[in-house]
């Protein structure tokens, strides 16, 4: 099994996923990806799924969780890349997975990220 | 030639009942899956008012008043207009009605014994002939419906236009009504818009649809949750007055959606949210 190469960019992780997983790799994934926050306290989690051409229902809901796991621990995560035929699998099988932050690539993706820190950080000091 | 109606009315009025069974015995036997489909009952009820109609028709078929003739036009108009609503093709209708020749030729052919042989030759050539008919009429039918269908796919193909109308926004105006295959088409052409242009803003202007229903608005949430998956936000504008009284009315929820009356207030909006500026 390929692992899923984890990447720093600034305060950000980014994980950028090329090959398409099922369900033992994406579990591994979330691990391995929550373990990388954890050790650098990033503040920001970016999965870059623009290589991958089938999300099921499994893999969705893994991408949710981890957004909201990652949450749990401080850092904002954003979806980037998303495929026209992923989205339209995900719409038919009903998984509208709101709450989850999604970009149409990796540096809008991390420009979102940037904004949602400043709004945390105003309210924060604010 | 003398008129034969009267005559013919009698031995077939004598008969009736024969003719009635021996119809929906034919029907049962030629076009079973007619009758499962419509019941024996009703199998049973069409024969037997049809024959009446018709024995009444035949004998007043040649003079000046046509009425019985009309009535039964107008019954067998009435069947053809429920088949067709039931799905049933006209071809098995039509044979439904060509069927009574079978159960009234015999009767006939019995009261004029001595001719026989002529009227197995007119029953042979009048069974063929009739399939000849039909065929044309079938032709003619599937035709017809391949030139719907292809009006149809060249309707589909103009009926989403995806327009990019600034830097990262892209606008699709939605004329006429919505279904679900025009909204899987209007979803897969958007996408593919925001995919190709990567563009933040998606602006979905339904001025033009006539009348949204709580479908209409199901399929907007859904093109709208898709864009939101990309990662482009998606506004839907065009809602007039009419139009939210309906959805609330309705109690359809499209909070989570940015709405708003006007395209050019969209505009606007989606110029605010990728941070740029008319000059």
């Amino acid at each position: 099994m390929v692992d899923i190469p984890i990447l720093m960019i600034g305060k950000n992780v980014v994980v950028p996923i090329q090959t398409e997983l099922n369900d033992i790799g994406a579990k591994k994934m979330q691990e391995d990806v929550l373990y990388k926050i954890e050790k650098t306290t990033a503040s920001g989690l970016v999965i870059d799924v623009s290589a991958v051409s089938i999300i099921d229902s499994f893999l969705g809901r893994i991408l949710v969780d981890t957004s909201k796991m990652a949450k749990l621990m401080g850092t904002e995560s954003v979806i980037v890349g998303m495929k026209k035929e992923v989205v339209l699998t995900l719409i038919q099988l009903g998984l509208r997975m709101e709450n989850l932050n999604t970009a149409l690539n990796l540096e809008d993706g991390l420009n979102l990220l940037r904004k949602l820190q400043e709004t945390l950080h105003g309210k924060i000091s604010g | 030639m003398t008129f034969i109606g009267n005559e013919i009315s009698s031995i077939l009025s004598k008969n009736r009942n024969k003719i009635c069974d021996s119809w929906k015995k034919q029907l049962i036997i030629q076009s079973r899956t007619l009758v499962e489909l419509i019941g024996l009952n009703q199998v049973e009820k069409i024969t037997q008012e049809i024959s009446d109609s018709l024995i009444k028709a035949v004998k007043t078929i040649n003079t000046h008043e046509h009425e019985d003739y009309k009535k039964l036009e107008k019954q067998v108009a009435e069947l053809s207009r429920e088949m067709s609503l039931r799905n049933i093709t006209p071809t098995e209708t039509a044979q439904l009605i060509f069927f009574i020749k079978d159960a009234i030729f015999p009767i006939l052919q019995e009261d004029y014994g001595q001719n026989s042989i002529i009227a197995d030759y007119i029953l042979f050539i009048n069974s063929i002939v009739d399939k000849l008919g039909l065929l044309t009429f079938q032709i003619y039918l599937e035709s017809r419906e391949e030139l719907i269908k292809e009006q149809q796919r060249a309707f589909m193909d103009v009926s989403v236009p995806v327009v990019k109308v600034w830097k990262d926004i892209v606008l699709i105006p939605l004329v006429g009504m919505l279904d679900s295959s025009r909204t899987q088409l209007m979803m897969e052409t958007m996408l593919s818009a925001i995919e190709d242009t990567q563009s933040k803003v998606a602006i979905i202007d339904i001025s033009g649809i006539p009348i949204v229903d709580s479908l209409v608005a199901r399929h907007l949430i859904t093109a709208a949750s898709a864009a939101k998956l990309m990662g482009a936000e998606c506004l839907i504008t065009g809602i007039r007055a009419k139009i939210s009284q309906t959805l609330v009315q309705l109690g359809v929820d499209l909070s989570g959606i940015v709405t708003k009356t006007t395209l050019a207030d969209g505009l606007q909006l989606a110029l605010q949210m990728t941070e740029q500026k008319l000059i």
